[in-house]
């Protein structure tokens, strides 16, 4: 058998048993030819050193989820993944804003601290208060920062994640390949959890401490429980 | 030897030269046959099916001077269904062959 028979016949035994891309299948054993024949071996020698074209062609049918049975379904799923893609991709722009109105309030907060605490009040932006307060609020306001910066880089690492693991959910869906499918939560190793943990826990800890501390200060140098009818913040003094 | 022996170990001596490195599907097919009597184009179906269970993947290569060539490479379950058919095969292996010299001795 010549090399264009071995394949020819390769080919419409795929075809007959129904085998999925039967062109990939004789691209494979046609570079086998062209390899061969480079280490000087004639085609009909090759052709009979790779075994009849019905028991190759058998052996690629006995393969599990490799007959064309899929092939006809694949139109109906592509459609139907991409219109769910178009669903899901919306679903993740939302919460991707979420996660930027997450940065931007972190962002925000602490830009106000930082000014609390040098007295840059940039613009006169800010409401006036005694130093002793600003200070106290100020580091309430950093605390605060990194409450809302950790929250938006978990939420960051869970949209991606997510991403990740619909982009594997539909890979195996199309190929056909039994990858293991990913898990929806952010993975994250113990030693980063307890970092992430401890950060939070203690920044909650400084902002609930702060918070007081700061009211207590204020309240007390205005004697007054609404302090900031006392320092006029809203233009109007009590 | 009978082709029934060599076709259940042909995927792990396929996963064995895999987990040294990555080759084209040429490369396997001619070190097995060099060292086992198979026919060349057995190899292919083996390939495609591990593929199709998720324990190789490929990827084309450019190559100076001709086609890209098709790579396999172990996917993270290929390299531990390896190491665990590995440890299988050889405790097997060693259990059939001390059965059979048990018999001659």
């Amino acid at each position: 058998m010549t090399k264009l028979e071995y394949l020819t016949a390769l080919k419409n035994e795929l075809r007959d048993s129904g085998v999925a891309d039967v062109e990939e299948i004789a691209a494979e054993y046609e570079q086998h030819f062209l390899f061969k024949l480079a280490d000087g071996f004639s085609e009909e020698e090759i052709a009979a050193k790779l075994g009849a074209p019905e028991q190759i062609a058998a052996q690629f049918a006995g393969i599990r989820g490799e007959t064309k049975r899929r092939s006809g379904k694949r139109l109906f799923l592509t459609v139907w993944l991409t219109l769910l893609g178009i669903l899901e991709g919306l679903l993740y722009l939302t919460f991707f804003g979420f996660v930027l109105a997450l940065f931007g309030a972190a962002l925000g907060s602490a830009a106000i601290g930082i000014e609390y605490i040098a007295q840059l009040n940039v613009a006169g932006l800010l409401p006036p208060m005694p130093y002793g307060g600003a200070l106290v609020f100020g580091v309430c306001l950093l605390s605060l920062a990194v409450l809302l910066c950790v929250a938006a880089l978990y939420c960051l690492a869970y949209l991606r994640q997510m991403v990740r693991a619909s982009l594997r959910w539909r890979k195996n869906l199309l190929q056909d390949a039994a990858l293991p499918p990913l898990p929806l939560g952010p993975q994250v190793s113990p030693k980063a959890r307890r970092t992430i943990r401890g950060v939070f826990q203690w920044a909650l800890l400084a902002f609930g401490i702060t918070f007081v501390l700061g009211y207590a200060i204020l309240g007390l140098a205005t004697h007054a429980w609404g302090f900031w009818h006392a320092l006029g913040w809203f233009g109007y003094v009590a | 030897m009978n082709i029934q022996y060599k076709k259940g170990v042909l995927e792990l001596c396929v996963l064995s030269l895999l987990f040294r490195r990555d080759c084209y599907g040429y490369e396997i097919s001619e070190s097995l046959s060099k060292r086992i009597d198979i026919a060349d184009g057995t190899v292919y179906p083996i390939l495609r099916k591990l593929k199709s269970d998720g324990l190789v993947t490929t990827y084309l290569s450019e190559e100076s001077g001709g086609p890209p060539r098709k790579y396999y490479s172990l996917t993270e379950l290929g390299r531990r269904t390896y190491l665990a058919d590995r440890t299988d095969y050889l405790n097997f292996a060693s259990t059939v062959e001390s059965i059979l010299e048990d018999e001659t001795t």
